[in-house]
């Protein structure tokens, strides 16, 4: 084969920029950190990384959700203890007026505290969490409860979406908690009707006994409630353990799918130099040799 | 032979070398020239009288050597193999270098490109789930489908605008396909009387060659070689050039229906006068695949995303319940399903309050609908998916036009390695031409010394013994 200054420069040309254009390739994905760069690099790897990205995405928008729910539990959780504090309180002023031998000022002290109580639980039923009633439901109302302890609220639940698909409740609404109103037949009705009528018979002087059973009944409620949170609360805590388990896996895989692995490409950074290197010397060599200087 | 016919002889020789290196000066010259073909004096030597004289006994000797001609050194198959690969590099990596700009503009994967703000508007649903009575983060809401929108708008656009650029490149190709037809006509009129007069135009012929290759870069062309030393240009089965004459080539734009819904019309190139002409090579092909095929293609891919957008919200959407209990209202502008038209709808627009997202007859801070909008970030053959789909084709497509222009461009520089190597001047050789030329010179000149001394022995020396 004929080989000329023009044919031999314009392969040396080509072949060093060839060698170039790597050693830059190289140098751009150290400098990045990251070997997918554009989708034609690797449209597979492309694929996965959306995906991953997609998932990791969802994932961080589940665990926000995760805490939004477990405040929401939280919060109903505290409420119900300091309900059933009261109703404890309730129930052991309860006893002491069926005591017969409390004179009328003792009863109508009794009887104040027991309404005090009521009050005070219509307060606690009001709990709010980010200006929300939570034993409200799903109504818009700012109040799950009226002062006099009538229900505002709807019975609507209030999900969270904590996985692809899993959604979780995470109210209690008033009724499940205090029971249904009855005005007809307060004793029966809901907690706050029983707290005030049974103050109403304390006062009267009338025997109060019949209040120990709905005082019970409420109990019932809040502890049911209770339970119910923290059984939902304890499950969460797995969700979330788990989401995080599958966050990191997943980034794992991302960073696989998109990272460069830094020791490989280091190595490869150092051939490709050497072979640059290489080419300039020979080149370099070639280049400025000719007949001219051996001729005189 | 006598002393003078030598001395003629010897002059010839003295003639002939200088024309030699007169040559060999210009290739030296045109080393690194672009498109030269070094050149060779051809000599011959010159044979006894043509006509044997009836009384001539005398044994015939050559009257010395000439200079036959100048030929220029090429491998005709070799060239007409470049032309055609170039044409070929040209169109593959043009298309390349357009496709790698779309690739450009979705830039995936990334945190900014259109996946993540697809998937910011399905977090925001999500959010809005957790706080439904909250004007700001409804607000937000409204706020983060705007920014989707733009992002998908902007994408449009520069679809658009690559192609307006394919397009007004295709008129700048035509201007110079159009200044090289007339060049190769101006030198083919020029070729024609100086070729059959028997001379040897030799860098003309480079010229053209030059002028040749640079249209085969644009359209491709088929080069076609008359015996009278004229070439014939022809693109896509018409001819650009016959002898001296070309047809003005000319690019158009034309409405399509094929291409109607994506609101451009289809890029066309012919010839003044003649029908439409598709050039298969170069970067004219190229043009026309990017302008009428590859980019309203990718135009089209956003449009679907816009419009499985706007389907799929609006359809949950308009059944939800907003936070004063009326239903019906849309999210997007249920007209706008392309790209370009997507907008928010009139319904919400600064109405925080009427996102729909209570399932209806539910509570006012239900967020069943809320609910179910954030969960289409799953949603099979959804938006993103559509995207996803997207960018790994349009992936797979620039990898592989990357792959076959790179192929194609080592391809061309093997034949042009081998075509250049034949045709260029390699100075080793014409030093040692140079060398040659110069000893035959001084070899004559000896000639014309040593006939001069015989004669001066004729002259001088003889008949000294009657003086």
């Amino acid at each position: 084969m004929r080989i000329t200054q023009q044919s031999q420069a314009l392969a040396m040309r080509a072949d060093l920029s060839l060698v170039s254009s790597r050693l830059a390739d190289i140098q751009r994905q150290i400098a990045s950190g990251r070997q997918l760069d554009r989708a034609s690099d690797d449209p597979a790897g492309a694929l996965e990384a959306l995906r991953y990205r997609r998932s990791l995405r969802s994932y961080e928008q589940y665990d926000r959700n995760i805490g939004d729910a477990k405040a929401w539990l939280r919060s109903g959780d505290s409420a119900l203890g300091a309900i059933d504090a009261r109703l404890t309180r309730a129930q052991d002023l309860t006893i002491q007026a069926d005591n017969g031998s409390l004179d009328a000022v003792a009863r109508s002290a009794i009887a104040t505290e027991l309404r005090g109580i009521a009050d005070e639980m219509v307060g606690l039923a009001n709990t709010h969490h980010l200006g929300r009633p939570i034993f409200g439901g799903a109504s818009g109302n700012s109040q799950a409860y009226d002062p006099m302890g009538s229900f505002q609220g709807d019975t609507g639940t209030v999900t969270r979406t904590v996985g692809s698909g899993a959604s979780y409740q995470v109210n209690v609404t008033g009724p499940d908690v205090f029971g249904v109103e009855n005005p007809g037949d307060p004793i029966n009705g809901n907690t706050f009707e029983v707290l005030r009528e049974i103050a109403d018979r304390v006062e009267a002087g009338l025997p109060a006994a019949v209040g120990l059973d709905a005082i019970e009944r409420a109990h019932a409620g809040v502890h049911n409630s209770q339970a119910t949170l923290g059984a939902r609360l304890a499950s969460l805590e797995k969700m979330e353990s788990r989401n995080e388990g599958i966050t990191i896996e997943m980034r794992s895989a991302l960073s696989e799918t998109e990272d460069v692995d830094l020791a490989d490409a280091i190595l490869d950074l150092k051939s490709q130099e050497a072979a640059y290197s290489a080419a300039l010397g020979v080149t370099g060599r070639i280049l400025d040799r000719s007949l001219l200087d051996f001729l005189r | 032979m006598t002393n003078i016919s030598a001395l003629q002889s010897a002059l010839s020789g003295l003639l002939a070398q200088r024309h030699r290196l007169d040559v060999i000066g210009h290739n030296v010259a045109n080393a690194s020239t672009p498109g030269y073909s070094r050149q060779r004096a051809d000599l011959v030597s010159g044979g006894g009288g043509p006509v044997p004289a009836l009384f001539s006994g005398s044994l015939i000797t050559g009257d010395g050597v000439d200079v036959a001609g100048i030929s220029r050194y090429r491998d005709q198959f070799l060239e007409t193999r470049s032309l055609g690969e170039r044409g070929a590099t040209a169109q593959l990596s043009l298309q390349s270098r357009y496709l790698e700009r779309v690739e450009l503009v979705h830039a995936e994967p990334s945190d900014s490109g259109l996946a993540a703000s697809l998937d910011t508007l399905w977090s925001s649903f999500d959010e809005l789930a957790n706080h439904p009575g909250q004007i700001p983060q409804r607000a937000a809401v409204l706020e983060q489908a705007d920014s989707t929108i733009d992002q998908l708008r902007f994408m449009d656009d520069q679809m658009r605008t690559l192609r307006d650029t394919a397009v007004g490149e295709a008129r700048a190709l035509v201007t110079q396909v159009n200044d090289l037809a007339t060049e190769v006509a101006a030198l083919n009129d020029s070729l024609r009387p100086l070729l059959l007069s028997g001379a040897s135009p030799n860098d003309l012929l480079d010229q053209r060659d030059l002028a040749l290759g640079q249209l085969s870069d644009l359209v491709g062309g088929r080069v076609h070689a008359r015996d009278d030393g004229t070439v014939d240009v022809s693109v896509g089965g018409n001819s650009l050039v016959t002898g001296g004459r070309t047809v003005e080539f000319q690019s158009a734009t034309v409405a399509d229906p094929g291409l109607a819904d994506v609101g451009v019309g289809r890029l066309v190139f012919s010839f003044q006068g003649g029908g439409e002409v598709t050039p298969t090579a170069g970067e004219a092909a190229g043009l026309l695949e990017m302008a009428n095929n590859a980019l309203p293609d990718s135009i089209r891919s956003l449009d679907q995303i816009a419009e499985s957008l706007v389907t799929s919200v609006n359809s949950l959407h308009t059944a939800g319940q907003d936070l004063d209990g009326a239903t019906g209202w849309n999210f997007f502008d249920p007209t706008g399903t392309t790209a370009a038209t997507l907008a928010m709808s009139a319904d919400v627009v600064d109405q925080p309050r009427r996102l729909a997202i209570a399932t209806a007859g539910a509570g006012q801070l239900d967020v069943g609908v809320a609910q179910q909008l954030a969960s289409l970030r799953d949603a099979s053959g959804g938006p993103d998916d559509l995207y996803a789909e997207l960018v790994g084709g349009l992936g797979v497509q620039v990898g592989s036009a990357r792959a076959r222009a790179s192929a194609q461009e080592s391809v061309l520089r093997r034949v042009d390695e081998i075509r250049i190597a034949e045709r260029s001047v390699n100075i080793d050789e014409e030093m040692i031409d140079l060398v040659a030329a110069q000893r035959a010179y001084e070899a004559s000149a000896r000639m014309i010394n040593a006939v001069d001394e015989m004669l001066d022995i004729l002259v001088n020396r003889l008949g000294l013994v009657g003086r």
